[in-house]
């Protein structure tokens, strides 16, 4: 009797205490709310400047302004691209996808830089956001030494001919109803880039030096293979006569025959018209054939950036490393030695602390756990992001290490005993 | 190297046209042979270019369902708006036609009930009197009593008399008001709560404030003096409210009709303590009332009121309409004298041989048939007296066979004059009435014998059969049902256009601000399409139907509201068709991409958002026309759409609910029935086309 007499009394007073809980919480988030409105009526311009500052302390935009080198046409600092989670009734934002997080690279004119990782990465996000199709959450982008950020309206729009992107998808990115010729001379009557007796011969010149035909104007997105669409993307991007193309993995969604096709008309344009290239791939093997300098991206930060030449043949980064050993060898008797990356990708809402391929790199120390590897030139440019190339961060490592051994010895002492 | 081929400059033009080739065959070194001609997608003698309207006329034109509801279409558009106009008749128009029927021609009947003629003004008698005198007569009839004393409500005494067969007398003592007399006149009313005092109109008193106050300390004595006249107060029955009165010496008379001079007057005065008195061999009256008043009054004595009876007159000249002097003169002789004068004319009363009373005119000295007195009445069926007494009095006979033998059915042959096709008598060159032989139904009916023959008459031509004249026949109004129909289809035909191109204005517009801004802006109109897909259409269609036939709404106006009421109620549909849309389209990369090429918003909307959108609008948008149609024609089939005259198909098809005209008459609403749903049907088709066409992916 007395047993479950006792039982009862737990559960109503458990019942009793989650109830008090429950109301408490209510009352501190209307005691937050009633704050919150009561600051805002009193004054709103200081309101809305601590609410900014409270979100770019959450995003931690910092950055050293650059300085330009005309060398470059475009040079990204620190960029980051995070995207709020809203949850609840009222969509409060809860966190970030930290799509891109803090990435910095250079192009040189006339270049192409290659920019691969595993799906997810942040490549694509990272393309759109220098390109401006998304408001980005800190960092830098110079086009051509002008923060393309602080541009609006008008201005935004005629600079966007300067800067072109080419999908992946060739299917969705061609607007079905209308025609080939509209689709690739549209923005080139809005922008007036040639005189209006020049524009028919313009468009057919464009598409011809992309391998289409003139008759292909009148015709609809529906009626072309995907090459010819691609075919088409490229054109729509070259007739705006850019400087700057972000090839967003414009050969994934084609055939190995046709990818050849589209990768030389890209490098034939570039060799033409001086083009420069952000070459966004997962395919090796392509970017290894287009590109004169590769970044690898790693959940939203770029871990390794060198030369294509000196980054294949010799790859530093455990990240690197892995997935290089995945490209495969058209020989079947060669052995690979495959380096497999265990785990899954962590989510990028909540990435890991200290480097963030921890969680998944073979020659993980007890630094990488805590400590944010800084950005390591190993050899004139080639930059690697890792504690096994900074010397510091070693040192660093061994006392960890020997801390960590001694607390487990205590530990072990303390249980024997 | 290989890869060179496909190199840009390296490639002859030729060899760019064909893909294909290059794509399947970049190992072949050698060229394929000339004669062999190359197969390729790309050809141009293959592909000719169509533009985007003519590819959908293409591909509309090739589907043979398509076509069919397109042509289906056109000959109801046609048949209704042409035919309409070609054909000679009008939709409010009601034909005619002339019809023989078996129609009333007279009614007869032997009358019980007693008619009062009065002597005097009616209102004499208290109407107590005046409304229970059958039942007293029907009474004394069944006691066989030949008189009987009478008192109204207001105790007065009348003398019920029997004179004879069917006529009694009612006589009553007739006392009239003569005259008035008083010995004091109203000068004011005084109001002591408010102190007031109100003069009568054409009274003149000096210095009003002092003989208000005089009457106002005089109240409760009651009378007082003012200026050398005598007043008195009296309470007026209001609270607080007093008659001022002045009095008069000499009296005042105040007659009713004519003045009876100073003897009178004096009689009256000298009389004034007494009840009666006689003046000039008249008796005089003389009561108090409540106001103070004497009423003076002259008693008559006993005098003849009324003839109540159940006699009418049969005149032989049927042109000859009595008065109400001669038909009392000839009641106060038929049990009496027997001889009257009327007019300088004198007349007699008799029985003749037939056992009839006649009344014969012997103003000439030899007695001329004039008039039959009876208590069976033949009247025309409109209650005219036209009928000549011959035709009454063989009606009689025929009436009285029928009683004899107790039959309720016959048929009556009179020797008459003779009827035409409008009831008319027959006349001969020279004007004289043709006489001959007609035959009648006559049936008896409770009280009253009805006789019948055929007519021909100008009749409204309801439910007539499909003739020449009228195609598809006439509908219960007597209207053309073809002519209906065009007109009618007019009207349903419209709505569906009027109606779809509001809920299209705005769906198209609310739908496309929620698609492309998004955010809370979509939040409201989503939840505002939600509401109006919440409302129930057709309860709230039947209350404004109902409202519409309480303010007596024009037709045109009711189907002008009918229109935009719908109008308005369907844009839900659309406008979240065209957000799903939208929302869709944003987010495809050809939108991106649209944004990376810098063009301005509103191009981005109109040229690459509306095209994409429009191809489900116009799809939805003729699916809808038949639906619109169909609920148009509902509405109307209740009762709540286009009213009576107004024809619309859904009014016409209302003919169904009459259980007799969907079995007998098919004619009036097969027609419209199948009409409607051809052009339903054929909307659909349209619809269903037009989605094919539009399709991109469809092949050709």
């Amino acid at each position: 009797m007395s047993n479950t007499d006792f039982k009862k009394e737990s559960t109503s007073s458990s019942i009793g205490i989650s109830i008090k809980k429950f109301f408490s919480k209510i009352g501190l988030i209307l005691k937050k709310a009633f704050k919150s409105v009561v600051s805002f009526f009193k004054n709103p311009v200081k309101y809305i400047k601590i609410a900014n500052e409270k979100r770019r302390a959450v995003i931690n935009d910092v950055y050293t302004p650059l300085v330009h080198n005309p060398e470059n046409i475009l040079e990204v600092n620190k960029l980051k691209m995070y995207f709020p989670i809203k949850a609840g009734f009222f969509k409060r934002t809860v966190g970030y996808v930290k799509a891109v997080d803090g990435i910095s690279f250079n192009i040189k004119k006339g270049t192409t830089m290659g920019l691969v990782g595993e799906s997810g990465c942040g490549k694509t996000t990272a393309g759109r956001t220098i390109l401006r199709l998304y408001e980005r959450s800190g960092g830098q982008v110079l086009f051509d030494g002008e923060d393309i950020n602080k541009l609006k309206g008008k201005k935004l729009r005629a600079k966007r001919p300067e800067l072109q992107i080419v999908f992946q998808d060739p299917y969705s990115s061609l607007s079905p109803r209308l025609p080939v010729g509209e689709i690739i001379g549209e923005a080139v009557r809005e922008h007036k880039i040639v005189p209006k007796d020049q524009y028919d011969e313009y468009i057919t010149k464009t598409m011809e030096a992309c391998g289409l035909q003139e008759y292909h104007k009148d015709r609809y997105p529906h009626e072309f293979s995907g090459g010819q669409r691609q075919r088409i993307c490229i054109a729509r991007a070259l007739a705006l006569d850019p400087k700057f193309i972000v090839c967003d993995e414009p050969v994934s969604a084609l055939d190995v025959s046709i990818q050849a096709q589209i990768i030389n008309l890209l490098k034939d344009l570039q060799e033409k018209f001086g083009l420069t290239y952000l070459f966004i791939s997962h395919d090796l093997s392509v970017v290894e054939h287009i590109s004169d300098t590769v970044g690898v991206m790693y959940l939203g930060s770029m871990v390794e950036f060198a030369p294509t030449k000196i980054l294949f043949k010799n790859p530093k980064h455990p990240y690197t490393e892995a997935l290089f050993s995945a490209i495969p060898v058209p020989d079947p008797d060669y052995k690979m030695k495959r380096i497999i990356l265990e785990g899954n990708i962590p989510s990028p809402a909540n990435p890991p602390s200290g480097c963030k391929f921890h969680t998944r790199c073979r020659m993980c120390m007890e630094v990488c756990k805590s400590c944010v590897p800084n950005v390591m030139e190993i050899e004139p440019d080639h930059f690697v992001v890792c504690h096994l190339f900074d010397k510091e961060a070693l040192e660093k490592n061994k006392e960890m290490e020997k801390e960590l051994k001694a607390k487990t010895e205590t530990k072990s002492n303390l249980t024997e005993e | 190297m290989k890869r060179d081929m496909t190199k840009f400059e390296n490639i002859k033009e030729e060899e760019l046209n064909d893909i294909n080739r290059v794509a399947n065959a970049p190992e072949i070194d050698e060229k394929p042979p000339i004669d062999i001609p190359q197969q390729a997608l790309d050809d141009e003698r293959r592909v000719k270019v169509i533009s985007p309207s003519v590819l959908v006329a293409k591909r509309f034109f090739r589907n043979k369902l398509a076509l069919v509801g397109l042509a289906i279409l056109i000959f109801m558009f046609a048949f209704c708006f042409l035919g309409g106009w070609i054909i000679q008749y009008n939709q409010k128009e009601v034909f005619y036609k002339n019809d023989s029927i078996l129609f009333d021609y007279a009614t007869a009947t032997e009358r019980t009930s007693y008619e009062n003629y009065y002597l005097v003004d009616s209102n004499d008698i208290h109407y107590s009197v005046r409304n229970m005198l059958n039942s007293y007569i029907i009474d004394m009839e069944a006691q066989s009593q030949t008189t009987r004393e009478l008192t109204d409500t207001e105790n007065n005494s009348y003398t019920l008399k029997k004179l004879g067969d069917n006529i009694y007398s009612l006589e009553y003592n007739q006392i009239d008001s003569v005259a008035t007399y008083s010995n004091n006149e109203t000068t004011a009313t005084y109001n002591s709560f408010l102190d007031l005092l109100i003069l009568e109109e054409d009274v003149i008193i000096e210095n009003e404030s002092f003989f208000k106050s005089t009457v106002s300390a005089n109240i409760e004595t009651g009378s007082f003096s003012y200026s050398g006249d005598d007043f008195i107060i009296t309470p007026a029955g209001t609270k607080n409210i007093y008659t001022v009165k002045k009095v008069v010496a000499d009296g005042l008379f105040d007659y009713s009709e004519e003045m009876l001079g100073v003897d009178f007057e004096n009689a009256v005065k000298a009389n004034l303590s007494e009840d009666t008195f006689v003046f000039n061999d008249g008796n005089y009256i003389v009561t108090l009332n409540a106001t103070g008043v004497f009423e003076i009054s002259r008693d008559f004595g006993l005098q003849n009121a009324l003839y109540a009876t159940t006699f009418v007159f049969d005149c032989y000249d049927t042109t000859v309409i009595l008065d109400n002097d001669f038909k009392l003169a000839a009641f106060m002789a038929v049990y009496g004298s027997t001889n009257f004068t009327y007019d300088e004319r004198t007349f007699s009363i008799a029985v003749n041989e037939d056992d009839i009373l006649m009344v014969s005119e012997t103003t000439s000295g030899t007695a001329v048939p004039f008039a039959n007195m009876s208590t069976f009445a033949v009247r025309r069926y409109n209650g005219e007296d036209t009928l000549s007494i011959n035709f009454k009095l063989q009606l009689e006979d025929a009436v009285t066979i029928m009683l004899e033998q107790n039959i309720t059915e016959t048929s009556f042959t009179a020797y008459t004059v003779l009827l035409d096709e409008n009831g008319e008598e027959l006349v001969d060159e020279l004007g004289n009435p043709i006489y001959g032989e007609a035959e009648f139904d006559l049936e008896r009916n409770l009280s009253y014998f009805l006789l019948r023959n055929f007519q021909e008459k100008y009749l409204i031509n309801i439910y007539d059969a499909p003739s020449a004249a009228h195609w598809l026949g006439t509908d219960a109004n007597g209207m053309d049902v073809l002519t209906r129909i065009m007109f009618g289809g007019r009207i349903s035909l419209m709505i569906g256009f009027i109606v779809i191109f509001i809920s299209l204005f705005i769906g198209v517009i609310l739908g496309g601000i929620a698609g492309y801004f998004g955010k809370w802006i979509d939040n409201i109109i989503m939840r505002l399409v939600d509401i109006f897909n919440c409302i129930p259409t057709l309860p709230i269609l039947i209350i404004l139907g109902a409202f519409f036939d309480a303010v007596r709404m024009d037709p045109y106006t009711r189907i002008m509201y009918l229109m935009i009421i719908l109008g308005v109620l369907g844009w839900s549909g659309i406008a979240r068709l065209v957000r799903g849309q939208i929302l869709f389209l944003r987010e495809q990369e050809f939108m991106i991409a649209a944004e990376a090429t810098g063009i301005k918003v509103s191009r981005r909307i109109f040229r690459h958002l509306v095209p994409n959108v429009m191809p489900q609008l116009i799809v939805n948008a003729t699916m809808g026309l038949g639906g619109i149609i169909l609920t148009e024609s509902t509405l109307s089939f209740l009762g709540l759409g286009a009213k009576y005259p107004l024809a619309t198909w859904g009014a016409m098809i209302n003919a169904v609910s009459n259980a007799t005209a969907m079995i007998k008459y098919t004619y009036i609403w097969i027609p419209v029935g199948l009409l409607i749903c051809l052009t339903v049907i054929a909307f659909n088709f349209v619809g269903d086309g037009l989605r094919d066409a539009f399709d991109p992916k469809m092949k050709r």
